[in-house]
């Protein structure tokens, strides 16, 4: 993941952007594991099911890369981040109810 | 951070707003607050995945219990708290923000009280299938 360039006449922001960043991995790192957890026990992985299910993950991390970095290059541009940032919290509040919505499912779906 | 802080530190040249939520007048504020605002909703979002990932956890891998949908008892009200937490994410992420555009005080947070009450009413659901659904 790429660091953000702070907006040329923003004030310094120290070492809030890397810890920025930071969160921003570690919630990459929730999602996966969330998504694992799921495919793992929604999916009876048999035969070439391991490695459909290893690039389902490799996706999510791929389209997460992405979302962040459309708004970490979003943030030196004046005004763009604004709108950028709500679609983006709302994607990925989406995808939390998601998996929430499949993990309900699933629940009932238990052996 | 405080709300008075982070009215201080607001840029200078701010830019006016476009989407609804803005009015002219808002400023955007210090790239700080804004980095821990946007850090703040995602360690809400984390916490959210964390509580579904565990609710999906104890529907799937706990043994099942003498009583009668126990493990779903269990886990469908921790899946249901993290959906819970993920949506108020984000109203609280958008509420802070634009009240920092506006230089008003910071808006006040329920999430810390649904979630300590969700935990122990999880935890009080659990001591009692351990009390009562066991032989």
């Amino acid at each position: 993941m790429t660091t953000s360039p702070d907006p040329p006449d923003a004030p310094d922001s120290g070492l809030a952007a890397e810890r920025t960043v930071l969160a921003w991995n570690r919630s990459g790192l929730a999602v996966v594991v969330c998504v694992a957890v799921l495919l793992r026990h929604v999916w009876p992985l048999q035969g070439t099911d391991h490695e459909v299910a290893l690039g389902l993950i490799g996706l999510a991390v791929i389209v997460w890369s992405v979302v962040f970095a459309v708004l970490t290059l979003s943030r030196g541009k004046r005004g763009a981040y604004a709108s950028h940032a709500e679609s983006v919290f709302r994607l990925i509040t989406a995808g939390t109810l998601l998996l929430a919505v499949v993990g309900i499912v699933a629940s009932f779906a238990a052996p | 951070m405080t709300a008075d802080a982070a009215n201080a530190a607001v840029q200078p040249s701010g830019t006016p707003s476009t989407d609804g939520s803005r009015s002219p007048q808002d400023v955007e504020p210090d790239v700080r607050f804004t980095y821990a605002n946007e850090r703040t909703f995602l360690a809400w979002n984390r916490t959210a995945l964390a509580l579904i990932a565990t609710g999906v956890a104890a529907t799937q891998l706990l043994p099942k219990l003498q009583l009668q949908w126990g493990r779903r008892l269990l886990g469908l009200p921790l899946i249901a708290l993290g959906a819970v937490v993920a949506a108020e994410s984000l109203r609280q992420w958008r509420a802070n923000q634009r009240a920092m555009r506006r230089g008003d005080p910071l808006p006040r947070s329920w999430m810390p009280l649904v979630l300590t009450i969700g935990i122990v009413a999880i935890g009080a659901i659990a001591v009692a299938i351990a009390a009562f659904g066991t032989n």
